[in-house]
């Protein structure tokens, strides 16, 4: 490229001719004598000169100078002037707001002096426009290789604009010098308010001061590989937002370092987080609930695994064994529980490792206590795929209530005992007579039989028939003996019984009283009744006591109204209920309210004790027992007692 | 020829005393059932009646009423099983000449069934009884008088210590002493003598069948 250099000499043709010819060739050199087709040429940017030469002739040469360099600055101008104007002249240049270094004075003195300025000058532009060319070109390479082919960089320069992460520069103290978009919409902010600004100024109190700490750290740490991370929040548009801030040295500069900071919004794993510390406090709460239920519980609670160790225990267990949960976790059960206990439950155990749920009773020998019952139920607990993987075990002392049932059988068994005797006392008479017969028949038979051989006047055919009657009687005195022991006998003895012929029995005994009191008596008895499960001799007992009180009750109503009614049958639920009916003048409502009382009695000699031990026979024996007037004017009672067996204790 | 009329319903007792008695040379009839007795019975001056109190057609007391009725005066010996003070005297008093609690040593029986024959051979024999009676009576203290009327209205031992507010103990002593006083070996002989001597026995409503004692 080629310099222009226009000279505006105002008629110096010789000048122009000597610089045409002497000029190094490429300058283009014109001469121009109207200024404002110099003044056209600039402002159209056509030929605008690289040289601009005033004459010394030429008006006004500074406000010619103001008006070029206003539009190309950088023309370069050189005013010819005489000695005595320089100094004006360059004060005027220095002191022009357009003007700078571009414009020089020159004082002419001969054109070969001037030639050769002007060709330094020349030159000077022309090494300029040539270093320009390089640069140009070096950067046209490079540029086209840009294009040509997308660099890393240039990628990584729009990931940073796209990714969600926030991405900003900032200085040793924490000034922010660029950032990303999503480093702007993270901290709601433009980019002309965030550039210039201190990062920690858009966070509260409590983050401002994390933050400017975690600055001075890495900034102090020095090490490029250093970066440290923490969480920080301020109240956003939409409730508390958080962020996780990793700060690290981007680049150490000779005076402080640059720093570059990542922001992250995590608001959502910091919700998730509170919720599941929420959720796993509630959870804490309700187990330490849980674990202080169980533990208040004085039953012993445990779970054993397959390898019938123990994974989990309450305090009672603890506490029974005197062992502490170290102790007795990981433990086998015999350990615990000592082998000669195990060896009691151990059929239990295999059986709900079998799958089975069992509740059992037993007497166990607990190390360090007293033999003791207890009541287990052993619950297994299966694995998804049906085997099973252990067992609860809910345990409870029930030693004293066992203590407690065996106190109220050995009552029942008194109890019982104590009426036998009670109506033994009552039936004595009933005794003395049956027994006065055979003694008495056998004593007359004796004498008799001495007396007849004394006196010679007997055959042997009578002796043997007195003695066969003898020996009859004795055995009829025997049986009743017998059957008086029975009654007597001090124990439970309970077995399938038919009701009827109880009731059959009864009233043989009471025969005597039939005799005496005569009463009409009107069996009523079904046939196909069940047995009763139940003690024959207390039960018969209950018939007697029964059958009695009816007969004495009807006492004062003559011979002729005395009307005796004995039910049985059965009712639908395995039931077997027998009534007895009198048609005595009854009791009053106040009687029949007190009828069940101990000691309460309507009769001068009777001890009140009958009817409430029968009531007690009765219900031992899962019956009951009930009274109410009848349609002949008399009382009803009316026992039931079950089919199938029932616990004394009515378990 | 002196007939003794023995009626019990069990089989074995009157079987058993028709021999014993047989053994002793008494000609015997013996009879189940009390009604086929009234139909045979015969009054005589020889004899006397075995009589069970308790039997199911017809108890001993009636049957004693259809004697007396008939006229029979035949010596009635009471014989029951199931004897009580109240029982007893009445018996007694509606004219049992004895009255025995089985079971009875047979000796006893055939030696009341002869006295009760000569007694009423002989009715000296029964004013001096009754002297006898009336003195041995006079003998009691009248507290042993008392505890007497006690025993003779069939009262517990307990209420006649009630009734005269002694102890139970004190009782039992003057029981003692009334039975040795009077030379009774069973409380029937106490009764007969009571009933000899007169003894103001008053058939109180309070001494019925509803309260009986053993004795």
């Amino acid at each position: 490229m080629n310099s222009r250099i226009t000279l505006y000499l105002t008629s110096d043709e010789q000048l122009l001719r000597y610089l045409n010819v002497n000029l190094s060739s490429g300058v283009f050199l014109e001469h121009i004598c109207n200024i404002d087709e110099l003044y056209s040429r600039i402002e159209n940017n056509i030929s605008v000169p690289d040289i601009l030469v005033l004459g010394i002739k030429v008006q006004d040469p500074i406000r010619i100078a103001e008006h070029t360099h206003v539009i190309s600055k950088s023309t370069k101008i050189i005013i010819f002037c005489e000695q005595k104007q320089e100094a004006t002249i360059q004060e005027s240049i220095r002191f022009s707001p357009f003007l700078s270094s571009g414009v020089t004075t020159y004082i002419y003195n001969g054109q070969e002096v001037f030639l050769n300025f002007l060709q330094e000058n020349v030159n000077g532009i022309e090494k300029q426009r040539n270093h320009v060319s390089t640069i140009f070109e070096v950067e046209k390479d490079r540029l086209a290789s840009v294009t040509n082919q997308p660099l890393i960089a240039n990628y990584l320069d729009k990931l940073l604009d796209r990714v969600p992460i926030g991405i900003l520069n900032v200085d040793a103290n924490g000034k922010i010098l660029n950032l990303n978009p999503s480093a702007q919409r993270l901290l709601q902010n433009s980019e002309r308010k965030l550039v210039g600004t201190y990062l920690f100024n858009f966070f509260p109190q409590d983050s401002l001061l994390a933050i400017k700490n975690l600055i001075n750290e890495v900034r102090k740490t020095n090490n490029l590989r250093h970066s440290r991370t923490i969480v920080c929040s301020f109240e956003g548009s939409s409730g508390n937002q958080y962020f996780e801030m990793t700060v690290s040295i981007l680049m150490q500069t000779s005076i402080e370092p640059i720093l570059s900071v990542i922001l992250q919004e995590v608001t959502l794993k910091v919700q998730e987080e509170s919720k599941r510390l929420v959720i796993e406090k509630a959870l804490h709460e309700s187990e330490q609930q849980l674990k202080l239920v169980i533990n208040a519980i004085p039953e012993l609670i445990a779970y054993v695994d397959r390898d019938l160790k123990f994974q989990f225990n309450n305090k009672a267990y603890e506490k029974l064994f005197g062992l502490s949960r170290e102790e007795i976790t990981g433990r086998n059960i015999w350990d615990v529980i000592g082998a000669k206990s195990y060896k009691v439950v151990e059929q239990y155990v295999m059986r709900v490792m079998m799958g089975e749920t069992i509740t059992f009773e037993e007497k166990v020998d607990y190390p360090k206590q007293q033999e003791m019952w207890i009541r287990s139920t052993y619950v297994p607990n299966f694995t998804e795929s049906g085997e099973v993987s252990g067992f609860v075990v809910l345990t409870s002392d029930i030693t004293q209530s066992k203590r407690d049932e065996d106190l109220e059988k050995k009552h029942m068994i008194e109890l019982a005992h104590t009426s036998r005797m009670i109506t033994i006392g009552e039936m004595s008479s009933q005794l003395a007579h049956e027994l006065s017969q055979p003694l008495t028949s056998i004593e007359a038979y004796s004498r008799a039989c001495i007396t007849l051989i004394e006196k010679d006047k007997t055959t042997k055919t009578e002796i043997i028939h007195a003695l066969t009657s003898v020996s009859n009687q004795a055995i009829r005195a025997q049986e009743i003996m017998h059957e008086l022991r029975n009654f007597v006998k001090k124990s439970d003895s309970r077995k399938n019984i038919c009701i009827n012929e109880l009731i059959k029995s009864a009233i043989k005994l009471l025969r005597l009283e039939f005799q005496e009191n005569d009463p009409e008596i009107d069996l009523n008895l079904d046939n196909n009744l069940p047995d009763v499960f139940a003690d024959r001799i207390l039960i018969e007992q209950i018939l007697i006591n029964l059958i009695k009180n009816a007969i004495e009750a009807m006492r004062t109503i003559s011979v002729s109204e005395r009307r005796l009614h004995i039910d049985s049958s059965s009712s639908s639920n395995n039931e077997v209920a027998v009534s007895v009916q009198d048609s005595g003048p009854g009791l009053s409502q106040y009687e029949i309210n007190k009828i069940f009382e101990p000691f309460y009695t309507t009769k001068p000699e009777g001890m009140g004790m009958g009817l409430a031990i029968t009531r007690s026979i009765i219900h031992s024996h899962g019956g009951s027992l009930s009274v109410r007037p009848n349609s002949h004017g008399g009382t009803t009672f009316k026992f039931t007692l079950p089919v199938k067996d029932i616990d004394f204790i009515g378990g | 020829m002196t007939r003794i009329y023995i009626i019990d319903d069990d089989d074995a007792v009157r079987e058993s005393l028709s021999m014993l008695l047989r053994s002793e040379d008494f000609n015997v009839s013996a009879f189940a059932n009390p009604l086929d007795f009234l139909d045979k019975i015969v009054d005589s001056k020889d004899g006397c009646i075995i009589l069970d109190l308790c039997m199911p057609q017809m108890s001993g007391m009636q049957l004693m009423d259809e004697l007396r009725k008939l006229k029979i005066t035949l010596p009635i010996i009471c014989i029951t099983g199931h004897g009580d003070i109240p029982t007893a005297v009445k018996a007694l008093k509606i004219g049992a000449i004895d009255f025995l609690e089985k079971p009875f040593d047979s000796t006893m029986l055939i030696d009341v069934i002869r006295t009760s024959i000569s007694m009423r051979m002989n009715t000296q024999h029964i004013d001096d009884f009754n002297a006898y009676a009336r003195e041995m009576i006079a003998s009691l203290t009248p507290r042993e008088h008392e505890v007497l009327e006690g025993m003779v209205e069939g009262l517990r031992n307990k209420q006649i210590a009630y009734d005269m507010n002694i102890s139970i103990r004190t009782v039992e002593l003057h029981r003692v002493h009334v039975m040795e006083k009077l030379n009774a070996k069973s409380l029937s002989d106490v009764l007969k003598i009571a009933i000899a001597s007169g003894f103001s026995y008053v058939d109180s409503p309070a001494v019925s069948d509803d309260n009986k004692q053993v004795i």
